[in-house]
């Protein structure tokens, strides 16, 4: 498995929250639930829809960035799916599917970039396409250069390449040496730039598709040998009752519903 | 030591609620929790009674009168200050000390209102001019005979009498009086004296807010809000 740094050139937080807070309302809200948030917003029902792009109005940017974040968090399960099946639309991408997904800020820089975690690569599906398949190509030529010092690795890089010559055998090899020193490898295939440019393409496009106005900048792929971290909450914990946002972004949030309130009961009498 | 079990006929929630919500303000501004129903509650300002009388108006009876037992609990200490004041206010009244106030709710769904640990100091009780009165030509000897009577003997004098029905009137008139300036607004459909024996560990400590009143407030706040907001 991988993971994949997505770092974020621009980002719309109050688009995001947009296209985000109704889905979570229908994914998250729960009637029945023991989470007062959840509940709530399980409640309010349709009239969710109606009530969040409102209040998000009124919350200050300083808030939504924080309140992006801990949604993203909280949404973590069902964003991800919606992620893979994004993904699974377009070349290259649909042999990608995570497990995770995480948006931070770098405190230092005060940049934003997404972690997508435990990806699974469908190599079969990878190999398929032709411009991967080129690139293949390239770094089996690189590997096979490396046995040139040898007789037996001469040999056998001349029977290689041979064997390369006809297209259809192509795949499987590469599919071999792909597989053979597994993820690591596949990370050099990812960071090249012909691969890895529509792969950020369609993955700015899978998360416009989910409700995340990012623009991608750069993606930086390695080998993931993280044992599932807890990137998310617990499905029962509530963003407001997490670390996720401060008590300033709190009191903000809150004092937007309270607005929202003021402002529609007056319109009311 | 008596207790005092108030039936109630008529009970003004919106009132009583407008009456003690400072003091449930107060409470809840020196909560620490960070959580949304705490940090909603203590934004709102002159927006939160309208708003809260109207969530709570769309709570069953039972969940109401759930919450009005927590409310009281919640601020016994003002109220009990508060209804001692009165008492003291007038002459009758400062012969008599309680305990403790707390609001039930009875199997048939109603309120009653127990004032426990009440104490009678019979030698001031007896210097009222209302009491005097309300004896007529027995004060005197009452006066006369009470300091050989035991505390018990006295008690019990004082029960016969307060279940007298010349004098039920004149207490529940009183009673209504007293309570309305403690900010209990209500009609007490009868009263009964009885003998007070019994712990009452619910008159002490920190109210507990019932468990199950947490889902239907919010059940009622998205009601309010799907309805007159949205």
């Amino acid at each position: 498995m991988i993971c994949a740094k997505l770092s974020i050139s621009s980002l719309d937080c109050k688009a995001s929250l947009q296209g985000l807070l109704p889905v979570l309302a229908k994914k998250k809200g729960d009637p029945d639930s023991d989470q007062p948030l959840y509940r709530f917003l399980g409640r309010l029902g349709g009239s969710a829809g109606n009530v969040l792009p409102e209040l998000l109005d009124a919350v200050p940017s300083s808030a939504l960035e924080e309140l992006l974040l801990g949604v993203v968090a909280a949404y973590e399960g069902p964003l991800v799916r919606q992620i893979n099946s994004a993904l699974a639309a377009h070349e290259i991408s649909k042999s990608f599917s995570a497990e995770r997904l995480l948006m931070e800020r770098d405190t230092t820089t005060g940049n934003y970039h997404l972690m997508l975690g435990g990806i699974n690569i469908n190599y079969g599906t990878l190999l398929d396409n032709e411009i991967v398949m080129k690139k293949a190509e390239s770094l089996i030529d690189g590997i096979f250069d490396r046995y040139s010092d040898s007789t037996a690795g001469q040999l056998f890089s001349l029977v290689a390449r041979k064997a390369l010559q006809k297209t259809a055998n192509v795949g499987k090899i590469a599919n071999w040496l792909i597989h053979n020193p597994m993820d690591r490898r596949c990370v050099q295939l990812l960071e090249m730039e012909t691969v890895k440019k529509p792969l950020l393409q369609q993955a700015e496009r899978a998360l416009h598709q989910t409700g995340v106005c990012v623009t991608l900048e750069d993606a930086v792929f390695s080998f993931d040998q993280a044992a599932q971290p807890e990137t998310h909450l617990p499905e029962n914990r509530c963003i407001f009752d997490s670390a996720w946002l401060s008590l300033e972004s709190k009191r903000a949030v809150v004092d937007a519903f309270v607005t929202y309130i003021e402002k529609h009961l007056k319109e009311a009498q | 030591m008596f207790s005092l079990k108030i039936r109630i006929g008529q009970f003004d929630s919106d009132s009583t609620f407008q009456s003690l919500w400072p003091q449930v303000r107060q409470k809840i501004d020196a909560l620490e929790s960070e959580s949304l129903p705490v940090l909603l509650l203590k934004r709102m300002q002159d927006t939160s009674l309208s708003v809260l009388l109207n969530i709570l108006n769309r709570l069953n009876d039972g969940q109401r009168n759930a919450l009005y037992c927590y409310i009281i609990a919640l601020c016994r200490t003002n109220i009990h200050s508060a209804l001692t004041s009165s008492l003291a206010r007038t002459e009758a009244g400062q012969s008599i000390a309680f305990s403790g106030l707390r609001l039930h709710t009875d199997t048939l769904g109603g309120l009653t209102l127990f004032a426990d640990g009440i104490e009678i100091d019979y030698d001031q009780l007896l210097k009222s001019r209302q009491v005097v009165e309300a004896l007529g030509g027995k004060a005197f000897l009452v006066k006369m005979a009470m300091p050989l009577l035991s505390q018990n003997q006295r008690d019990r004098i004082l029960l016969n009498a307060v279940r007298q029905s010349k004098y039920q009137s004149a207490i529940l008139e009183k009673g209504n009086q007293l309570l309305k300036n403690a900010g209990i607004i209500l009609t007490i459909a009868d009263l009964d004296l009885t003998e007070d024996t019994e712990n009452h560990p619910d008159n002490a400590g920190k109210p507990v807010f019932p468990a199950a009143l947490k889902n239907a407030l919010v059940d009622a706040f998205a009601d309010f809000v799907r309805t007159e907001l949205a």
